[in-house]
């Protein structure tokens, strides 16, 4: 069983309010451990792709899953941080999401090597296993980090 | 919806099918026409910043826009009664998004029946120097 990590969800509900997009969201930390990280997406009607069924955008899924795999690459180098950009995110949708539901995002850094992490996540309301979406990313640690207080 | 796109094509003014897209107005997007190009914009946003020491745009939002830019380059393009539907989407990040505007171009690279796909590619600065290039694929319904 995954142990939560209460200062590694307190790091990342305290990244969150300094990532401005993010924040704007209403991007909420659940759950975090040295396996995955859980993040939430409130429901907002200025987030709506579809007006006749009230679905989510894409844009807003997706922002989701880089945000919540970004953070999984954390996961099992905290309390050390590394800046790990995104190199490249790819979502695949299964279905729309419900309107009026909340979004929640599972992220997993499944490999690290020195230079790239490698994560996968899954995108769902209240049910894991009837996913709105999944995603999978490398994210490239930069070389040299200018000051990135904000982190800390 | 396509009589509002058929008005957007003869106006040249794209506001109401963006409007039609709450998303589109939550990141502040825009479009316009060039002869017969397409440019999506993305002014810069304090918004739609992710990392604040760079500062950079938000890797999430340059997907959003991008997918987005997608979108209406189908609706304008084609004649489709309803929103194109996103069945996957691809990015590559090149260079950080800087705090700055953000422009956009789309090509359907190959259009079948019922999906499309198509590659979208951003820059800021030059166009020569992408900062993002995606792809995807959309699901077209005729009903």
């Amino acid at each position: 069983m995954k142990e939560n990590n209460e200062a590694l969800a307190d790091f990342c509900q305290r990244g969150m309010a300094d990532i401005k997009h993010s924040e704007v969201l209403g991007i909420e930390t659940v759950s975090a451990s040295n396996e995955s990280i859980t993040l939430k997406l409130p429901y907002s009607l200025n987030l709506v792709g579809d007006m006749e069924t009230g679905a989510l955008h894409g844009g807003a899924i997706f922002t989701l899953a880089d945000q919540t795999s970004g953070f999984a690459v954390f996961s099992h180098l905290h309390p050390q941080i590394r800046i790990a950009p995104t190199l490249d995110l790819r979502i695949d949708h299964m279905r729309k999401s419900t309107k009026g539901m909340d979004l929640f995002c599972t992220a997993r850094c499944y490999r690290y090597t020195d230079n790239i992490a490698f994560t996968r996540a899954v995108l769902y309301e209240n049910d894991i296993d009837n996913p709105v979406a999944h995603a999978v990313g490398s994210f490239m640690f930069l070389e040299t980090v200018k000051d990135q207080g904000w982190l800390k | 919806m396509l009589s509002m796109v058929k008005e957007c094509r003869r106006t040249k003014v794209f506001k109401p099918v963006l409007d039609h897209i709450p998303y589109a107005k939550f990141i502040g997007m825009g479009c316009e026409q060039f002869g017969d190009e397409y440019i999506f914009t993305l002014p810069s946003n304090d918004n739609n910043l992710g990392n604040p020491t760079l500062p950079a745009i938000h890797g999430g939002v340059l997907g959003g826009f991008l997918e987005n830019s997608a979108i209406i380059h189908l609706l304008l393009k084609l004649d489709t009664p309803r929103l194109p539907k996103t069945i996957d989407f691809s990015i590559d990040y090149l260079r950080a998004g800087r705090h700055k505007d953000t422009f956009a171009i789309c090509e359907i690279t190959r259009q079948g029946r019922r999906a499309a796909n198509v590659s979208m590619y951003a820059w800021q600065t030059k166009q020569s120097e992408p900062t993002a290039v995606a792809r995807a694929h959309f699901l077209l319904e005729s009903t």
